[in-house]
């Protein structure tokens, strides 16, 4: 499976996004960028929430994101959990072209 | 009065001024204001993977480091031309705001207070930058740790836009004069803006006067305590780590 890469200007900074994809599922997710994020080693339970989801639905996605916001009381000024899943569909929007695989309906 | 701490660094190498950073972070005895000079250095936000971010073919004369506070890149070359400064504050809600953008506002107030002086329509950009007329000649990021935080910027005398854009990662040449003149356009550096090249050590005189202003406090020239100084130089092999610098360039593990 390949890894694609992503990215989205949020008002806080640029955030990039780098996933493996199985399937539809995330398999792998690494978010970077200039963005702030307090506190900062709060990221990685970001990234551990988003392990296993589908991509086929943003909402669940975002979700997820703000459970893990809520939990650590997690504080991103300009930048929000909608965002960091705009930086993911960023990613996988290139390989969609042309592509006609069932999970991509709802994506 | 309050007495603060006033520490001058000097020219250092910036593994050991990141490894100070977070030595005066975690142990300073009182709220401290510092500078620093570096040379041919690449500071990551912590957040930031060197290899998306950087042409590393091109930065082998450089020491990159990755900071403790988010944000992005602070590039300084070798004509150390720009003040670099820290601050570490009590976070007591009066002096150092409680929340956060108010508070890089506060601290960024000293050096839009400075420039104003010397003329130039500075102001706050939310999040963490100074511009004048529009464009950025100070980015500044911020850390906490429990009530303390730190906050790090630059105010640029002088900068090298083409070497700075060498540096960075472009998807192809042909995309290195866009960035270039975007570089150009939303950036800009005091000698720049007054037509001649200012002095280092005045501004950084006048920053000090307007941060006893803004604060309240009377600024003691001193230096590293013993246990800062410890710590600092503990933390130096962090700083000069590929595992730390290079974090988020580590292959992921499976799941």
């Amino acid at each position: 499976m390949s890894r694609r890469t992503g990215l989205y200007k949020s008002r806080g900074g640029l955030i990039r996004c780098e996933v493996t994809l199985d399937r539809d599922r995330i398999r792998d997710i690494i978010l970077s960028g200039d963005f702030f994020f307090y506190p900062e080693d709060a990221l990685i339970h970001v990234t551990d929430a988003l392990h296993g989801l589908s991509i086929r639905s943003r909402e669940a996605l975002v979700r997820a994101i703000e459970n893990v916001y809520a939990e650590y009381g997690i504080i991103s000024p300009g930048c929000e959990p909608a965002d960091f899943v705009s930086a993911i569909r960023d990613a996988i929007k290139e390989e969609n072209e042309g592509v006609t695989g069932e999970w991509m309906n709802g994506v | 009065m309050d007495e603060w701490r006033l520490i001058e660094f000097g020219v250092v190498d910036i593994r050991y001024m990141m490894a100070m950073n977070e030595a005066i972070l975690r142990r300073a005895p009182r709220n401290t204001l510092f500078f620093w000079t570096p040379l041919r250095s690449i500071i990551l936000g912590f957040f930031q993977r060197a290899s998306l971010e950087l042409n590393l073919d091109e930065c082998k004369d450089y020491t990159i480091v990755r900071r403790i506070s988010g944000g992005g890149i602070a590039f300084s070359d070798d004509r150390g031309r720009q003040i670099n400064y820290g601050v570490v504050g009590e976070i007591d809600g009066t002096r150092f705001p409680l929340e956060i953008i108010e508070s890089y506002h506060t601290i960024c107030n000293v050096l839009i207070e400075v420039l104003k002086d010397y003329g130039m329509d500075a102001c706050f950009r939310p999040i963490n930058d100074v511009v004048v007329s529009g464009r950025k000649i100070s980015g500044n990021a911020q850390t906490r740790r429990g009530n303390r935080l730190l906050q790090n910027g630059t105010l640029l005398l002088d900068f090298d836009v083409r070497e700075m854009a060498r540096l960075l990662n472009v998807p192809s040449e042909k995309y290195s004069d866009k960035l270039v003149s975007s570089l150009e356009e939303s950036l800009t550096w005091m000698d720049r803006e007054l037509g001649y090249p200012v002095r280092m050590d005045d501004v950084k005189k006048k920053i000090i006067t307007k941060f006893e202003e803004e604060f309240d406090a009377r600024l003691k020239p001193t230096t590293p305590t013993p246990s800062e100084r410890e710590l600092g130089d503990k933390l130096v092999e962090k700083y000069s780590s590929p595992q730390w610098n290079f974090k988020w360039d580590s292959p992921p593990t499976d799941k």
